[in-house]
């Protein structure tokens, strides 16, 4: 029996992808020449396997500062095509096949955002290592390779999560998603039925400063705007191990694609309405300065953007 | 000398008199008093039930009666010459006032990360400085009793062991805890029943006035 997601669960993901990679596109720090630490593997691991992680020592100066592999974030998996000068879509789709063979316009993972040097600072092909990007690692299986020393890689500055985490998640800047009601009524005439789903995004952040640039910017993204629901055929585009769905199988970049079609189901798109946004102010204690005991952090730069995500269907 | 006309283009003028005093009464002694109490009972069992550990002292429990006296003093009915207007408590709308009150604020608007309830005491022992002086909350708490909410961060939990030997601190109920919504079943009950409010109470005027033989 074939499993396929429910309809909440790709708007949720599809939600979840417009603000990662299209909202907050503009929120991605870039990484260059960072060493590389071979990582001890357990003994049952497979000989051959060697698997390094970047050094990020440069995160702990500050206990506050976002880690490039907290939760929410990991390193860039689309290329970011430029077009007309300012705006950027990576979702630019290429032809090529998914990973059933079947011929599509796919989108494909990145082939320009990591890039992995020698101890020469010779580039090695893409084709022989594998990323797990939600833990900033690199995977080599083949004894040829030569040992990677650099590393550069792209992250996402804001963490994205989906549920307001059971544990301390990540460093500001957090934006949580929080899809917590659905109404649905049906039309006056004919089958079909309006669905409403009532979403908040809660930003924190580490300054007012940065949460007015990421509350706006969010605000704007929603704005008379919609997005499309992915009907993820193959599930998403990231394994749970953070490799790119289908990599273990293919070292072609173009016969893994992610499929980006729509889902049947509803019509036309997501569209986003009764936009609203306020800073929350929750006056806990601060301190003087960063370096003494936080008394408050995440709380105290807080925005929360309301919204209803509409949807029509044609049953 | 009135007309047939003009005789019931008063009746209907005071029909609807009556029903906007009919309708305001329903909602004074009825509908808003339900209001109140759907709104109390998720207090107690959003809020209140939450906290498990009896030493917290953020307990919603000690906030319960500012919590009502502000619930009843709410402005449920605007009225004006068109029309009125009932007005269901919300985030938004509630006057979170009141110092006390905004402990209830906070933590309806959710709280991430994991914090512990420190007093005077206990932060001067562990870091041999006061706190920062800052207003309170609730004024009424004596000095030696207030409590400072303290991220609960790597560093401390080690000052912690090292101070007290042992995990002292209580833990904040409400770490990490998601925005609750308190207002929202009882402004989903407003809106599904408002109709059927209006109903009952054109039907209990037009009843009294078929009885009194108005035309």
């Amino acid at each position: 029996m074939s499993y396929e997601m429910r309809q909440l669960r790709k708007e949720d993901l599809s939600l979840y992808y417009y603000i990662k990679h299209i909202a907050l596109i503009d929120f991605i720090e870039s990484e260059e020449i960072a060493y590389l630490n071979r990582l001890e593997l357990h003994e049952s691991c497979e000989d051959n396997v060697r698997i390094y992680e970047a050094l990020t020592e440069w995160c702990n100066v500050d206990e506050v500062a976002p880690n490039p592999t907290e939760r929410g974030r990991g390193w860039v998996y689309l290329d970011c095509y430029t077009t007309s000068g300012t705006q950027c879509s990576p979702y630019t789709l290429v032809s090529g096949t998914d990973n059933n063979g079947v011929s599509i316009f796919g989108i494909q993972e990145q082939s320009n955002i990591v890039r992995l040097y020698d101890v020469n600072m010779q580039e090695i092909p893409n084709t022989d290592y594998m990323v797990d990007y939600i833990d900033g690692r690199i995977i080599i299986s083949d004894p040829t390779v030569p040992t990677p020393v650099y590393i550069d890689y792209s992250w996402y500055y804001i963490s994205v999560v989906d549920e307001w985490a059971a544990i301390e998640a990540a460093n500001p800047p957090v934006v949580v998603i929080d899809v917590h009601g659905t109404d649905k009524v049906g039309y006056q005439l004919g089958i079909g039925k309006k669905a409403i789903r009532k979403v908040d995004l809660h930003i924190f952040s580490s300054n007012p400063a940065e949460r007015n640039d990421i509350g706006e910017t969010l605000y704007d993204s929603l704005y008379n705007n919609s997005c499309p629901v992915y009907n993820f055929p193959d599930g998403t585009m990231l394994e749970y191990d953070g490799t790119w769905y289908g990599r273990k199988n293919t070292t072609d970049k173009l016969s893994s694609l992610f499929n980006p079609t729509t889902s049947t189901a509803i019509i036309g798109n997501l569209m986003f309405d009764n936009i609203t946004s306020r800073n929350i102010s929750l006056p806990l204690v601060m301190t003087r300065d960063r370096n003494e005991v936080m008394l408050s952090d995440l709380n105290a730069y807080r925005s929360k953007i309301s919204f209803d995500l509409v949807s029509y269907t044609r049953t | 000398m009135t007309t047939v006309l003009e005789k019931v283009k008063k009746n209907v003028k005071s029909y609807n008199d009556v029903l906007i005093d009919t309708f305001v009464k329903d909602l004074k002694d009825i509908y808003i008093p339900q209001i109140k109490e759907l709104i109390m009972a998720d207090y107690d069992s959003e809020l209140v039930a939450v906290v498990t550990n009896s030493k917290s002292k953020t307990n919603p429990l000690f906030y319960r009666e500012e919590f009502e006296i502000a619930l009843s003093e709410f402005e449920y009915i605007v009225k004006n010459e068109a029309h009125i207007t009932l007005r269901v408590p919300d985030i938004d709308n509630f006057p979170w006032t009141d110092g006390k009150l905004k402990i209830i604020l906070n933590i309806l608007e959710g709280t991430f990360g994991i914090y512990v309830e420190v007093t005077e005491q206990q932060y001067i022992q562990m870091y041999n400085k006061k706190p920062l002086s800052v207003e309170p909350y609730d004024k009424t708490v004596p000095l030696k009793e207030r409590v400072y909410l303290l991220r609960y961060t790597a560093p401390v939990r080690r000052r912690e062991k090292e101070v007290f030997g042992r995990l002292e601190l209580i833990r904040y109920p409400f770490s990490n805890s998601p925005p609750i919504r308190l207002f929202e079943p009882t402004v989903k009950f407003v809106e599904s029943n408002f109709k059927m409010w209006i109903g009952d109470s054109m039907k209990k005027v037009t009843k009294e006035y078929s009885k009194k033989g108005a035309y």
